[in-house]
């Protein structure tokens, strides 16, 4: 296992297209963009009025990213304070501090994206090299046990993706708390529903990702197509998130939801998976 | 068991409709290099899979180095080297770290000196710490083969080792079996190339899907080759088939680039007389020559291609 762990790990550190695409740019965005924001509305903070500036900011950054639907729903709740919606103890803020909150939360948002995305190209970037180099066959011929070489492809893909998520968590919180003092941000940030979303969701959903991908692999016999089926399986989930961690939809208590599906689905994902990593039957899928 | 080295029973692969290996019957003897013959989609990669435990077979069951193929895969896969029909290496390692790597899963401690060993053996140490993604077919080959030797295995199984290699290649290679050979190695060698076979191997088993023949290579070329005299012919007797029947040691014949093949048991002492018989029989014989068959013929015959030429 340590050694099947060694070799991803190794392969990642040495392909150099993979490490930036998912360790540098996701570092970057995470590390570079929230400070950015913050620091340019806290500079223009006073030329506008708050309140017009909050529903500025909020088109703008939701526009992009959020879909149409939960941002019109998003748009009917918005009307008194919509950051007071994504977390009630920001209703009593200065208007001024209620903008970097919202920019601070919908960072924050972004990076759950990470441990779903990331795996996408880790792990397809690995079984793509199963495939075309023929490596399984030779690994697969030595004493390694099955479920041994399932999770070292498991960990060996979703492993960084969430360091990756954990980082920029630790990096947006200590930006977050630059700007915002550090005990405002420990009550609204450091909260059960966020702490079980990045330290249990960030993970189950990575591996999640991870193994429906080695599922569709073994259906689909080219792995970049692969990659894609698996990323529209990806993408619904992905605009819940966002949706969820961006107001548009109530987020207060509904937190911790968001990771149950994840979990509900890990195991009978991973019991599928080893039997198709299962000796004897991986290489009967060939074509 | 100790003299077995693999005995398979009735073992068998199916592709949906394709029947890849039919139930095969089939003992290899501990020590001998087997040569595994036969042309390509014969089913050679499919059983040698099966054999090493890497696919499932649809029926039938072997006994491996004394495992069962199913109940002792683990210990077959500990016992056993398996030179893959793809090298399979990994592009960003180092053959020393690819060779590390595999020494891991099979649990050596301390492998440095044998890692050592194998790249030297095989001539590869100026090339072990670079990656091999840029390695040639030959080069990728040799690391393949320290791969596959590195835990000392007692059994080797390599498909079709030197397909695809330069001279040079292929003869590290072949040496390299022969050492094996010599160090009581067992090997069970898939290849479509019938000299090979014949160079290396102590027995050659003839495979299309099923076991079409099993012997040294000699007793093979004996029993399929024969001896052939070769005729050229101006008139041809219209009833061949029954001139040529008359004759009790003539075992077959054909008809190959417009020369008639005539597979007879002692070529010296029959050629006169098959000679003579022609001619009362009314043919006109312009030339006679002795054609000895080479195993490839051999093995064609076996497998019913028809060899080159026209049947007139
Ligand atoms: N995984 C597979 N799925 C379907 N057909 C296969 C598979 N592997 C091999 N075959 C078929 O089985 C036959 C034997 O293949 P193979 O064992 O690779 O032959 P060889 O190694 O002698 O060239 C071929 O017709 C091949 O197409
Ligand atoms: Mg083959």
């Amino acid at each position: 296992m340590g050694w099947l762990l060694w070799r991803e790990a190794l392969d990642l550190w040495r392909n150099r297209r993979l490490f930036v695409g998912v360790i540098v740019v996701p570092l970057v965005l995470a590390a570079g963009m929230m400070p950015g924001l913050l620091a340019i509305v806290a500079r223009t903070e006073q030329a506008v009025s708050a309140q017009v500036q909050v529903m500025r900011v909020r088109q703008e950054l939701l526009g992009e990213r959020v879909e149409p639907r939960s941002q019109k729903a998003g748009r009917g709740q918005a009307g008194p304070n919509p950051v007071a919606l994504l977390h009630p103890r920001l209703a009593n803020e200065p208007a001024g501090r209620q903008v970097l909150w919202l920019i601070v939360l919908v960072s924050l948002g972004y990076i759950t994206i990470f441990p779903l995305v990331l795996p996408l190209t880790t792990a397809a970037n690995a079984l793509v090299q199963e495939r075309t180099e023929g490596t399984l066959e030779p690994v697969l011929a030595t004493p390694v046990a099955t479920h041994e070489l399932l999770w070292a492809k498991v960990l060996g893909a979703s492993l960084p993706p969430v360091a990756i998520t954990w980082l920029s968590w630790c990096i947006q919180l200590g930006v977050a708390a630059h700007f915002l003092g550090w005990p405002a941000v420990r009550d609204v940030l450091v909260t059960p529903g966020w702490v079980m979303v990045v330290f249990g969701g960030a993970p189950a959903a990575s591996m999640l990702v991870t193994l429906v991908l080695v599922l569709l692999s073994a259906r689909i016999p080219d792995a970049r197509a692969a990659q894609q089926w698996g990323a529209l399986v990806v993408l619904p989930a992905m605009g819940l998130q966002a949706a969820l961690l961006s107001g548009a939809v109530r987020t207060d208590g509904v937190l911790p939801w968001i990771l149950l599906p994840w979990l509900l689905l890990l195991w009978p994902a991973y019991r599928m998976a080893v039997r198709v990593f299962d000796r004897g039957a991986i290489l009967a899928l060939r074509r | 068991m100790t003299g077995v080295a693999i005995l398979t029973s009735g073992l068998g692969r199916r592709f949906g409709d394709l029947e890849a290996v039919a139930p095969l019957d089939l003992e290899v003897r501990r020590g001998e290099v087997l040569g595994f013959l036969g042309p390509n989609g014969a089913g050679k990669t499919t059983c040698t899979r099966m054999l090493s435990t890497l696919l499932e077979p649809t029926c039938g069951s072997a006994i491996v180095l004394g495992h069962d193929l199913e109940a002792g895969a683990e210990a077959i896969r500990k016992r056993v080297g398996v030179l893959t029909e793809q090298p399979g290496l990994h592009p960003r390692l180092t053959p020393r770290e690819h060779l590390a790597f595999f020494a891991g899963l099979h649990g050596l401690s301390r492998p440095g000196r044998r890692i050592d060993a194998q790249l030297a053996l095989l001539g590869l140490e100026e090339h072990a710490d670079r990656p091999m993604a840029g390695f040639s077919k030959g080069m990728a080959q040799k690391v393949a083969l320290a791969r596959t030797l590195l835990h000392q295995p007692d059994l080797v199984f390599l498909d079709e080792p030197t397909s695809g290699l330069d001279v040079d290649s292929c003869r590290v290679v072949r040496d390299l079996v022969l050492e094996l050979r010599r160090r009581g190695t067992t090997v069970f060698l898939a290849t479509h190339l019938m000299d090979e076979a014949e160079r290396l191997c102590d027995r050659v088993a003839i495979f299309r899907h099923r076991l079409l023949a099993l012997d040294a290579p000699e007793a093979l070329r004996a029993r399929f080759g024969g001896q052939r005299v070769a005729f050229r012919l101006d008139d041809v007797p219209g009833d061949l088939e029954s001139v040529l029947r008359e004759v009790p040691w003539v075992r077959d014949y054909a008809w190959q680039g417009g020369e008639l093949l005539v597979r007879v048991d002692q070529p010296d002492l029959r050629t006169p007389d098959l000679v003579g018989h022609l001619v009362a029989r009314g043919a006109r014989v312009r030339q006679v020559r002795a054609a000895t068959a080479t195993l490839e013929e051999a093995v064609l015959g076996t497998l019913g291609i028809a060899p080159a030429g026209d049947d007139a």
